[in-house]
């Protein structure tokens, strides 16, 4: 009767344990994506999770809001912004880290930490 | 990649020269490897940089099932070419493989539309319903300046009068243009709504070739804002929000553990590491990313690297640095190859590193994200404070692995190419 129950609860565990790797193998996983720029700089609307504003006489006034949109304008020292419509569009609607820093100042950090 | 700092592992110092027997450790576990238990399929277009004086250190035997891009950085975008000092001898080779092939046919092409190619390729051929690990980066807009014409003729690029910057503008809307497209490509296989997007800067840009860190003070190799604070958001309907902006300190560690528990949540559990793991640097973000908890005060080491003797960290919302002087550097005027505002010297240490001097910072990031006032000079407490924080960081790193270059890795011994010289 033992023997009986021991099999009897074996076979229960192995088939539990099946069926788990099923509902795994079931289970719709996450893609993941990581897309790196290679030297960034910080002025371009990609990077812009503060609005920034630069008078030209370079004195700083810096307001930290969440718009994406007004962002920094960089009109008065070089007469245009850097066009990232894509990534705008995406940041738009991401969860943007405006205090994100990366490790080491030129070993190509993200591939690396 | 691994979720750890370069001074846990030796590389600390600088990059990894084209030709240094030296590579990302083989008892690290990459994001890619750690994936893979999960059943996910990884591949990396772009830039590898993580070591190829031997194939163990190459991303086929580092958890990758697919590599095509450039094993170095710094490389011709067009002909792939990569120049090296070496004992007086000038080492050049292409520098573009499609897994361990050189891709030579791909020689004169515009790395971002190779990159492009490959990208639409691998998610073309991706297995449904099966997860995929894409690992994107991008030469963009790295040295050398080079973009094709139309991404600054069609563009407000046009407009700027810098003649530099205007070709930097065009290599960032070069990325851009990119980043639609791969984008639309995981659309239109169906996969993109069930896709979490990480974007990431590396560092800062620099400014003798195009980039700019305005308002922050330093570029790229310094540990000022200029040089370590980055673009980086985080895009999926797994996030449950969108429009956003987490305000407390985030880290590039940070994604490893992030998306490791991330993806062990979907999967049901953590699956056994099929290698040791060493300790996470990095912290799992999910919450302040998907809610309004706060990130707590929070100690993270940006670098610290006995060679250059310079270091930096940052504890809440002080950073510590012994660190050369930085001025502002301004977006260039027409006619300028470069515009800065100078900043007075912070407090001495003694230190002299290729003939300039290093100097004790600290600053409130929270109060003074310009970094323009050195409290190391005013508050002597929290410098002590700050220092015995940094000893901590330094007393748990490892010496930098640097080797020096050898002309044993010259191109010409393989076909032209660079390729893993140690067998």
């Amino acid at each position: 009767m033992a023997t009986l129950l021991l099999l009897v609860s074996t076979a229960a565990v192995l088939a539990a344990s099946m069926l788990r790797v099923d509902a795994q193998q079931d289970k719709i996983m996450p893609n993941i994506l990581v897309i790196v720029g290679d030297d960034l700089g910080t002025p371009h609307s990609i990077s812009r999770t503060m609005t920034l504003t630069v008078t030209p006489a370079w004195f700083f006034v810096v307001s930290w809001t969440s718009s994406w949109d007004k962002g920094y304008n960089d009109v008065g020292f070089h007469g245009a912004e850097i066009p990232t419509p894509n990534i705008d569009s995406l940041a738009r609607n991401a969860v943007r880290l405006s205090n994100y820093h990366s490790s080491c100042i030129a070993c190509c950090c993200p591939s690396v930490c | 990649m691994t979720g750890r700092y370069p001074a846990h592992y030796g590389l600390q110092n600088d990059v990894i020269e084209a030709a240094e027997p030296n590579g990302l450790p083989l008892d690290e576990t990459l994001l890619s490897e750690m994936l893979g238990t999960y059943g996910y399929h990884s591949h990396v277009i772009g830039k590898w940089h993580l070591g190829h004086f031997s194939w163990d250190y190459t991303p086929l035997n580092r958890g990758f099932e697919s590599f095509y891009g450039y094993y170095l950085g710094d490389s011709d975008y067009y002909v792939h070419t990569k120049s090296a000092n070496v004992d007086g001898q000038t080492l050049t080779g292409f520098d573009l493989r499609k897994d361990k092939d050189v891709a030579r046919e791909d020689d004169g092409t515009y790395s971002t539309f190779l990159f492009l190619r490959e990208a639409e390729r691998v998610v073309r051929n991706h297995p449904e319903g099966e997860p995929l690990f894409l690992y994107l980066p991008f030469q963009n807009a790295h040295a050398p300046q080079q973009v094709p014409e139309e991404f600054i003729s069609n563009t407000t690029c046009k407009d700027i009068p810098n003649a530099s910057r205007r070709v930097y503008c065009g290599m960032v809307n070069a990325l851009d243009y990119a980043v639609g497209e791969v984008v639309e490509l995981f659309e239109a296989k169906g996969m993109w709504n069930n896709t979490l997007l990480v974007f990431t800067a590396d560092n800062g840009g620099t400014q003798s070739t195009g980039g700019n860190n305005a308002p922050f003070r330093g570029q790229k190799a310094s540990y000022f804002e200029g040089g370590v604070r980055g673009a980086g958001f985080v895009y999926g309907q797994a996030l449950g929000r969108g429009n956003v902006d987490v305000a407390g300190l985030t880290h590039v560690t940070d994604w490893f553990p992030t998306i490791e528990n991330f993806v062990a949540r979907a999967y049901g559990g953590h699956v056994h590491p099929t290698k040791p793991r060493l300790p996470l640097d990095g912290l799992d973000i999910w919450d302040q990313l998907t809610t309004d908890k706060p990130i707590l005060n929070r100690s993270v080491l940006l670098n610290t690297d006995p060679i250059s003797m310079s270091k930096a960290l940052i504890h809440g919302s002080h950073k510590y640095m012994i660190e050369k002087n930085e001025p502002y550097y301004l977006v260039p005027q027409a006619n300028e190859t470069s515009a800065t505002r100078p900043m007075p010297d912070g407090l001495e240490t003694g230190l002299v590193y290729k003939n300039v001097k290093l100097y004790e910072w600290v600053f409130d990031l929270d109060a003074d994200p310009l970094e323009s006032d050195n409290l190391a000079l005013t508050d002597a407490d929290l410098l002590q404070s700050l220092r015995g924080i940094m000893a901590g960081f330094d007393a748990a790193a490892v010496p930098p692995s640097k080797k020096p270059q050898t002309t044993d890795a010259n191109p010409t011994n393989f076909g032209g190419a660079w390729t893993p010289w140690v067998l």
